[in-house]
């Protein structure tokens, strides 16, 4: 099917989690477009039709499916609509992992987004101001909503970079 | 019939519009603001014009420049599709001061039925039934807490001029008046440029049922029977269905005569929709008039093998309509599906960014209205549905069954689509049975814990598969960026040209 030889893949283990059901997922790509998942071996053959979309046939299977990976670099797969979110790691990976002591995504956030892609329609607060929580900061307008964004804890406003 | 209209609108409604024009022979005249130069719709229609920037206030709002366009380009009239213009009597006026006939309602039944309290007072001299509440616009607080409390909690404040769920607010105590009564204000203020609201009893989980209207400039008005748009959300309607479970021949006649009467009596001649909510015991009362056409005619339309559009196009000529309400011939069951650009399991915010791949495939018994093509940007200037999606069978089952299908078949990256949720909607025991309401998404569904059951062998096998084979090829493979930073990553529309184009 497609043109790159997974051959390569000769004896490469991966762990994959699927978050969205809380799986786990063992697998073991073996020569010749086969794979031992979870203990049982598959035939696969595979095309990209471009990065993002693949058609996989797993024994005889038929699927048509996407792939997207998000900015926390799990991947979401959609198979007929229904999504996924996964991450699969190689055993190198995880070996990496583990000698750097770190899970790679212990990154806190500590800054607040906007919820939504929009426009300021009306600015509530000041620089300065004590506001408490439930307290309303701003008005944002999308996509022909107004929706009240209100400040999530007693706070003081430092800094307003916008202006209406 | 006219030889050239301009149409005052874009992305789907404009592309339906265009569509039936040409398959009248009339030629087409699009307006386009900035963001849309190259849309669908702009490449349909015969003639293409810059209108302005992004934002609607500053291009398809502009009522002046687009009739100027329309005398320019020798446009006898003008269809203003939903939405924007299509609901403001100035516009009509401006278009018939200027010899440019408007492709809807004239400017005085506009803003007849346009006010909720003069078609409410409407409907009550017309014997139709109409919800407890004020009659007339306030704009005074405290008299419209006092109204509330008179009335009784849950109270609903409504924008005097608005729709589609703009300026409109529940309020179930006292202690809430305040606040609702300040965004729904502002919100009709920014919308529709006028905040008065008024204030009625709120019916607990009603249908909403609505009736397609036609009446020509002779008189005569017929119905095309009901739409049940119930599955909503936020009031906005997300799945649309014809005939509705609850309806039957008896009390579609009723409504039906309803909804000829009050239009009849607003001396009323286009398409247009009743609407109505029905309590649990079937009782109905009326809400308001849509004085255009309406984003889920095209059910209508495969219900009764009608085309709206044309319809509108020879009513606006001044024909007479060609059949008489006995002549409407209703078969199987239609449903429509909004497909939105937004992220349901993140409390349906709007996702935006650049559709960097597209496949569908829709198959026998299924429409589709859409403005949107790969490549095209979903962006926060205008609204976030990117396709209709409707099917047609013979019985109920059947079209959810092709619904289902269609909506699996249906790829889309780039942006975060509805389309699961819709899925799952069309998989709840209440819609399979036809036991919903307006409340029904958010009373009872959204809260409703999500379990997903574990995923079986097989599938297990697919899904790790695909996730590695996608590792392993993904040197260039694009990343998806979220909606918290706004717009996609320009690496991303970078590869875009690169590899899809």
């Amino acid at each position: 099917m497609g043109k790159k030889n997974y051959g390569e893949f000769q004896m490469k283990k991966y762990l994959t989690t699927i978050n969205t059901t809380n799986q786990k997922v063992e697998t073991e790509m073996l020569p010749g477009n086969k794979a031992l998942i979870n203990g049982k071996e598959y035939d696969y053959d595979v095309k990209f039709m471009n990065p993002n979309v693949m058609v996989l046939r797993v024994n005889g299977g038929n699927y048509f499916l996407t792939c997207v990976e998000d900015d926390e670099e799990m991947l979401e797969v959609n198979i007929e609509s229904d999504v996924f979110l996964v991450k699969s790691k190689s055993e190198l990976d995880l070996l990496v992992e583990k000698l750097s002591g770190s899970k790679g995504d212990a990154k806190i956030k500590k800054e607040v987004y906007s919820p939504m892609p929009g426009i300021i329609k009306k600015l509530n607060v000041q620089e300065g101001q004590q506001v408490s929580k439930g307290e309303v900061l701003f008005v944002l307008e999308a996509m022909k909503m107004e929706n009240e964004i209100k400040a999530v804890k007693d706070c003081v406003i430092k800094r307003s970079t916008s202006s209406q | 019939m006219f030889k050239k209209i301009l149409i005052a609108n874009r992305g789907e409604i404009a592309v339906r519009i265009i569509t039936t024009a040409k398959e009248m022979g009339i030629k087409t005249v699009a307006i386009y603001s900035d963001f849309d130069k190259y849309s669908l719709f702009t490449r349909l229609a015969d003639e293409a014009y810059r209108i302005g920037e992004p934002p609607s206030s500053k291009s398809y709002l502009l009522a002046e420049k687009i009739i100027e366009i329309a005398k320019a380009t020798d446009s006898e009239g003008i269809h203003p599709g939903y939405g924007f213009l299509s609901e403001r009597g100035f516009f009509a006026k401006m278009c018939e001061d200027n010899g440019i006939k408007f492709i809807g309602a004239s400017n005085k039944s506009i803003d007849l039925l346009g006010s909720k309290t003069e078609a409410k007072a409407l409907a009550i001299k017309n014997n139709v039934p109409v919800v407890p509440g004020t009659d007339k616009p306030l704009q005074d607080f405290d008299q419209i807490k006092q109204i509330a409390n008179d009335i009784g909690y849950p109270v609903l404040i409504k924008a005097s001029a608005g729709g589609g769920g703009k300026g409109m607010r529940i309020v179930r105590e006292d202690a809430d008046i305040e606040s609702s009564l300040r965004t729904a204000q502002s919100e009709a203020k920014s919308s529709f440029g006028d905040d008065s609201v008024f204030i009625e009893k709120y019916i607990e989980s009603p249908r909403h049922i609505e009736f397609q209207i036609l009446a020509d400039e002779h008189g005569n008005v017929v119905h095309l029977g009901e739409r049940e748009c119930s599955m909503q959300r936020r009031h906005q309607k997300i799945i649309e269905e014809t005939p509705s479970v609850i309806m039957d021949d008896k009390l579609r006649e009723e409504m039906g005569e309803c909804a000829k009467r009050i239009v009849k009596a607003a001396g009323y001649s286009n398409a247009g929709t009743v609407e109505f909510i029905v309590d649990k015991n079937n009782k109905f009362y009326f809400l308001e008039v849509n004085t255009r056409l309406q984003v889920e005619h095209p059910i209508t339309e495969l219900r009764t093998s009608l085309d709206l559009v044309k319809e509108q196009f020879k009513i606006a000529c001044g024909e007479k309509l060609s059949f008489t309400q006995e002549d409407i011939i209703f078969t199987g069951h239609t449903i429509e599906c909004r497909i939105c650009a937004e992220e349901s399991e993140n409390n349906f915010m709007p996702s935006t960014g650049k559709i960097i791949y597209m496949n569908k495939y829709l198959g026998n018994g299924m429409r589709e209205d859409t403005g949107i093509e790969q490549g095209d940007e979903i962006s926060v200037y205008y609204d976030p549905m990117i396709s209709k999606l409707v099917s047609h069978a013979d019985d109920r089952e059947s079209a959810i069954a092709k619904m289902k299908r269609a909506l699996r078949e249906y790829k889309l990256i780039g942006i975060k689509t509805n389309i699961p949720f819709l899925l799952s909607l069309l998989e709840t025991e209440e819609f399979i049975n036809g036991n919903y309401h307006t409340q029904y998404i958010e009373n009872e569904f959204l809260k409703r814990e999500k379990i997903k059951a574990p995923i079986h062998e097989t599938k297990l096998a697919v899904i790790s598969l695909a996730s590695i084979l996608f590792k392993e090829n993904k040197a260039p493979a694009l990343k998806l960026s979220t909606s918290q930073n706004g717009s996609p990553k320009n690496l991303w529309a970078k590869r875009i040209t690169e590899s899809f184009r």
